[in-house]
């Protein structure tokens, strides 16, 4: 197939903002300028959704399944599932991009996904940290946590999949008996940043509960402690079939039953570090032979199979 | 003055993830800093007060939270210039959208007021006292202080580090400034504190302030001197 096309990746503002611009910069490296473009979706309040006009000349990259035009490449905007790519439509892009093997495969052709529109792309969004790994030594005694919950759109919803603002009066305390950092979701954050880089090199241990975070600290090989009693029975039902559900109810990595388990788990992760399961389950989603490779896969993949104008 | 072992917890951080999760709200953080904006201004002496308003003296709000005590002493002081100091940027934020009309800075104390108020802050610091002198340097005139007082050992809020147990923890003179007010207050029955408040207020010494000023004039006349030497005496023209 050579289509000759421009590709586009389409972009989004706000919040998500930086979160795409991660995921662009590790593909666009391995582009020529004349080879893409760069647009930015915008939200039409009449229909309620993204859109982007129409260009039959161009190839798009989307990173968002929530879009009017599901055409060309999806490549979701974070490694998590959360039954993402399991929405109406989703048949209608050309390739849906998954971060790896066979676990992904099974999962989408499960959910009816022509497994010839699968591709294995990795995740782009870590190739930085990948190829230039500056894990920071911890030398203060004390053991370095980060939380780092997922995305809540009601705070005050108790049957929400996130931990947060749910935990934080325990993740206070915690500041004094650990050194603590947190990094909430860009969603729920004043300014925006997103959990990345520094921090996750900085962190010993991770406290997350069911977004990407998660699985960017085991492929970074941090261990994860989870909040079980907060979130366990909202993933089953917000989630059901997922990798998340999956986490939980398997016990892939370490789950915690109340707050003081939490604390023990988190002197037991450190210890510790990631157990057989969780790194067999962590290859699954992101293989460690593509680590650090997955702007050059995806860049390949566009060349060859779409065609650079 | 006891100085609790533990982690320190007060980072940025700690205090924006208190803010921005809105849980300092829900622990009435607010309502809270607006007691103490008025326990202040109750038990403010009236020479002090009519100073503030008769010279139109500058105040400063360090560690202004979400901004309650800048918002009050500035329908007190309307003539004063009034800005809240924090320096968590979210809490500087939230007091911008919660007050418009009033300046909120992020950061530290680095500008000079003649009034500066830090109430409830010095507890969360374990170097409390190199943190007063940092201070004083920005103060022209009052140094306004409200801390818990007799902390209770078994009732310790978790982000205290200091504990202050004796009217000597703010000693009479500090690096040019007389205690000139010390005052222990009962504020059981507030529901907002479980024991004492201790409010203590700092002067400049009249002396600092005139050798302040006689060294300013010697370094303004001085600097006059260096100017009319590096560009000499204007030449006078013939007629």
């Amino acid at each position: 197939m050579n289509f000759l096309k421009l590709i586009r990746f389409i972009t989004r503002g706000g919040i998500y903002k930086n979160i795409v611009d991660s995921m662009v910069n590790p593909i666009i490296k391995y582009l020529s300028q004349d080879q893409y473009t760069i647009m930015l979706e915008k939200y039409d309040k009449k229909i309620r959704k993204w859109s982007h006009p129409q260009d039959n000349n161009t190839f798009d990259v989307s990173f968002f399944s929530d879009v009017k035009q599901r055409h060309g490449l999806l490549i979701v905007h974070g490694i998590a599932d959360k039954n993402y790519r399991n929405v109406p439509g989703i048949h209608n892009f050309d390739y849906i991009g998954v971060s790896g093997n066979q676990l992904w495969i099974d999962k989408l052709v499960s959910q009816g996904v022509d497994k010839s529109k699968i591709v294995v792309i990795g995740y782009p969004k870590l190739d930085p940290i990948f190829q230039n790994r500056n894990k920071q030594i911890n030398n203060t005694g004390k053991i370095n946590v980060l939380y780092a919950p997922t995305h809540n759109t009601q705070p005050d919803n108790p049957m929400s999949v996130s931990s947060y603002p749910r935990l934080v009066p325990k993740i206070l305390n915690f500041y004094s008996i650990f050194n603590m950092r947190t990094s909430t979701h860009p969603a729920n954050e004043t300014n925006h940043d997103i959990t990345f880089g520094e921090e996750l090199e900085w962190a010993d241990v991770v406290i997350a509960d069911a977004g990407s975070t998660l699985y960017e600290a085991w492929a970074l090989n941090i261990p994860v402690v989870f909040p079980d009693w907060l979130v366990k029975d909202n993933i089953s039902r917000n989630f059901p079939g997922s990798f998340e559900e999956k986490i939980y109810k398997e016990k892939i990595g370490y789950h915690a039953n109340n707050i003081n388990h939490m604390e023990e788990l988190i002197y037991q992760a450190y210890k510790n570090g990631l157990d057989d399961k969780t790194k067999e389950f962590s290859e699954c989603i992101l293989p460690s032979s593509i680590k650090g490779k997955s702007g050059k896969i995806i860049a390949d993949f566009l060349l060859n199979n779409i065609g650079g104008k | 003055m006891i100085k609790v072992d533990k982690n320190n917890p007060n980072k940025v951080d700690y205090w924006n993830l208190r803010y921005q999760s809105k849980n300092w709200e829900e622990m009435k953080g607010k309502l809270q800093t607006e007691y103490w904006a008025n326990l202040i201004l109750e038990n403010l002496p009236e020479d002090v007060v009519s100073n503030i308003k008769e010279e139109k003296l500058s105040i400063a709000d360090v560690g202004c939270a979400l901004g309650q005590l800048t918002s009050i002493f500035a329908k007190k002081f309307p003539k004063s210039n009034i800005d809240g100091i924090d320096f968590s940027d979210v809490a500087a934020r939230m007091a911008t959208e919660l007050y418009p009309s009033l300046d909120f800075i992020e950061g530290k104390l680095n500008d000079n007021y003649d009034c500066v108020v830090v109430s409830n802050v010095l507890e969360h610091d374990d170097d409390y006292m190199q943190t007063i002198k940092e201070h004083l340097k920005f103060v022209d005139k009052y140094y306004i202080v409200l801390s818990p007082f007799n902390e209770s050992a078994e009732k310790i809020v978790s982000e205290h580090v200091v504990v202050f147990d004796s009217q000597n923890d703010f000693p009479e003179e500090i690096d040019g400034f007389n205690r000139i007010f010390i005052k222990e207050i009962d504020v059981r029955s507030s529901g907002f504190w479980h024991g004492d408040m201790i409010l203590v207020i700092y002067e400049k010494k009249v002396e600092e302030k005139i050798e302040e000023e006689i060294k300013i004039k010697v370094e303004e006349e001085v600097k006059q001197e260096v100017t009319k030497k590096k560009f000499g005496r204007p030449k006078k023209t013939k007629k």
